[in-house]
């Protein structure tokens, strides 16, 4: 909740030109929460007539669908870069840190307007898409920026532009920087990238034939084999080989890292990563940074199948008197995706508070996907209480009663204030009955009982 | 520099008799205008044993200790008032009050496990929920019924005046009759959907 008041605040400032007050809160709120719960797309709030809903989206009803799709595509593109600016979580001061980058194609089935083709990884075929470009903190899987373009843009320039955002907020801290391959595609724009001071760049390198040959052509007494754990508990080991050389790429010479997996069956698997500004590393240290990237690709897999991040309104213009160029507007993206990112990065920060004993033997909340903390924790059956001063919230859990426990505990120490309700109080209540309550006599405080 | 050292590694000459009483009347005199207390009340025993604690608290400056010292005035039979051992010791009456009535075992635990900040209240703001909910559905609900209701569903027992400050906290005291006074957002039509959309 005290995320949401602050994106609140954060909208009211920025997204002034929707104009009444109250709209950018609205249309913030019912973003943010429609990621969190988990509803797919706008239209849904045709069918929502939930009063705890529309109170945590500000209002006394939810939003129309008509309404929400109006006010998402009139934000004001400055408005709205300006809220994905002051929104950005905050980093922290360290020595150094791990920044990954990657991008995330969004499909566009139309043929009526003739918008930019890019490669769909997951789909595995040019098709005509529109990109969302995010910086990613590996340490605290935190997605940090946001850039959405056209389908046909890539990701090293847009990484050029993430990273220039950072680094005026890393505070001179050494930037290490994990990209897929898709960075590598043009190798000048690569070098321009990574050629930067007080910054390493890991980048994995594109397979391609004339590649595989000259690593498969290294003598085997460079190669150090390695055992690495199987895919499950029990399973063999894992074995690969790891060595070191060169490769040299418009005109300069590039240290690389080159991993054979050796396979069960079949063909070996070859992966290799490109490292500027750093031959001192073990190889096999960074193949490990390298590895913690695949938290930006999961964090991306629960934007794509939790918050509903593929159903953002198009980039480009329905309106458009020119079908075969109808531009590209960046707002109703842009906010879509940033809101539904921060609701991914909420939800995560909550589950690294949740305390492990006060859980059953076997469940693990930390780093839980939104889909497991709705079942258990945030579809619990409710009733609100309004008052001048507070809004009560009377939960009934069925499940984890000592959790619901400390979080009520702790939500109640230091009470949010809900700006969009008068600055009331939220109190959060548990409707658990002191124990042998029931043997009790439950008469004597029946009013109407009285003689 | 080296002197005041010096004059504090220096052993205490012993006091006559006279000297003794002195010093008990200048600590006690200007102790007990400011504490309000008459030293007539007091016999001469009471007052040695008062300025003994007087030096004691003074010299230890140590709560924990106070707290045993204060203990043990209340319990040495010399029927000092809890007025006098609440000025000795630096508390209100109703702590000395609350500490003279528990057992040694008691206190000594308290004194090895201080509980910070002021006593935890007995009805949570957790339980807020649960009030509210039984206001709204017993509109009718006198106040020895609502006090029924928390001591039966929720476990204390609250005299009015707590509970009277309880709903006042939460604001509670609305449900009782289904009004709410001022401004209310989910009442009022101006942040409703329709609004919004014109």
């Amino acid at each position: 909740m005290p995320e949401a008041v602050r994106l609140a605040r954060v909208a009211e400032n920025c997204l002034s030109g929707l104009g009444k007050a109250g709209k950018a809160t609205r249309l913030v709120l019912s973003l943010f929460f429609k990621a969190i719960l988990g509803i797919p797309r706008v239209f849904h709030f045709e069918t929502l007539d939930d009063v705890g809903f529309a109170i945590l989206t500000g209002g006394k009803k939810v939003l129309s669908r008509n309404t929400l799709g109006g006010l998402i595509r009139a934000a004001p593109v400055r408005g709205v870069l300006r809220f994905v600016r002051e929104s950005e979580p905050k980093v922290r001061r360290m020595a150094r840190h791990w920044i990954s980058i990657d991008e995330h194609a969004i499909a566009r089935f139309t043929r009526k307007f003739g918008i930019r083709k890019g490669f769909h990884t997951i789909r595995n075929k040019h098709m005509k898409i529109e990109k969302i470009f995010c910086s990613f903190d590996v340490g605290t899987r935190r997605l940090l920026s946001i850039i959405v373009t056209r389908g046909n843009l890539r990701l090293a320039p847009l990484s050029e532009k993430l990273l220039a955002r950072f680094r005026r907020r890393a505070r001179g801290a050494e930037i290490r920087v994990i990209l897929d391959a898709g960075a590598a595609d043009n190798h000048a724009t690569l070098l321009k990238l990574a050629n930067r001071p007080n910054q390493v760049t890991i980048v994995r390198t594109p397979r391609r034939p004339a590649y595989r040959k000259a690593w498969k052509a290294l003598p085997k007494i460079f190669w150090i084999d390695r055992a690495e754990p199987g895919p499950y508990v029990g399973a063999p080991p894992k074995w690969i080989a790891i060595t070191e050389t060169r490769t040299t790429i418009a005109g300069t010479s590039v240290r690389t890292i080159v991993i054979r997996e050796r396979a069960r069956r079949g063909k070996d698997r070859w992966h290799a990563l490109w490292v500027f500004g750093d031959d001192k590393t073990a190889p096999y240290q960074l193949v490990e940074e390298f590895r913690a990237r695949q938290h930006h690709e999961q964090t991306y897999r629960v934007m794509l199948h939790d918050a509903y991040v593929d159903t953002a309104p198009s980039g480009y213009n329905k309106e458009s008197t020119n079908p075969r160029r109808p531009g590209f507007r960046q707002n109703a993206l842009t906010l879509y995706a940033w809101i539904a990112a921060l609701a991914t990065n909420a939800l995560d920060a909550f589950t690294k508070t949740v305390p492990a004993h006060l859980l059953p033997r076997g469940l693990k909340l930390a780093h839980a996907h939104p889909r497991t903390l709705r079942r258990w924790l945030l579809n619990t059956p409710a009733e609100i209480f309004q008052t001048p001063e507070t809004l009560i919230v009377l939960l009934r859990p069925r499940r984890l009663l000592p959790l619901w426990r400390h979080l009520a505990e702790r939500a109640n120490a230091n009470p949010t204030r809900i700006p969009w309700m008068g600055d009331r109080r939220l109190i959060i209540s548990l409707a658990e009955s002191r124990p042998n309550a029931h043997l009790r006599a439950e008469v004597t405080f029946d009013p109407s009982l009285n003689p | 520099m080296g002197e005041p050292a010096a004059a504090s590694t220096t052993p205490r000459l012993k006091r006559t008799r006279e000297q003794r009483k002195a010093r008990r009347n200048e600590v006690l005199a200007p102790w007990a205008v400011a504490n309000r207390l008459s030293l007539d009340d007091l016999d001469p025993g009471q007052q040695w044993v008062v300025f003994a604690a007087i030096e004691f608290v003074s010299f230890c400056g140590i709560p924990a200790l106070a707290r045993i010292v204060g203990y043990f005035l209340g319990h040495c039979g010399l029927d000092l008032g809890t007025l006098v051992i609440a000025a000795v010791v630096g508390v209100s009456d109703r702590s000395v009050r609350q500490a003279k009535a528990l057992t040694a075992e008691q206190m000594l635990h308290s004194v090895r496990h201080p509980v910070g900040g002021h006593r935890k209240a007995k009805l949570k703001a957790e339980h807020a929920g649960l009030v509210a909910k039984y206001l709204v559905e017993h509109p009718g609900a006198r106040v020895k019924n609502v006090l029924d209701f928390v001591s039966t569903q929720i476990g204390p027992k609250l005299d009015r005046l707590t509970l009277r400050r309880y709903l006042k906290r939460y604001g509670l005291g609305c449900l009782r009759n289904m009004e709410i006074a001022g401004p209310a957002p989910l009442l009022s039509v101006e942040r409703s959907t329709e609004e919004l959309s014109s």
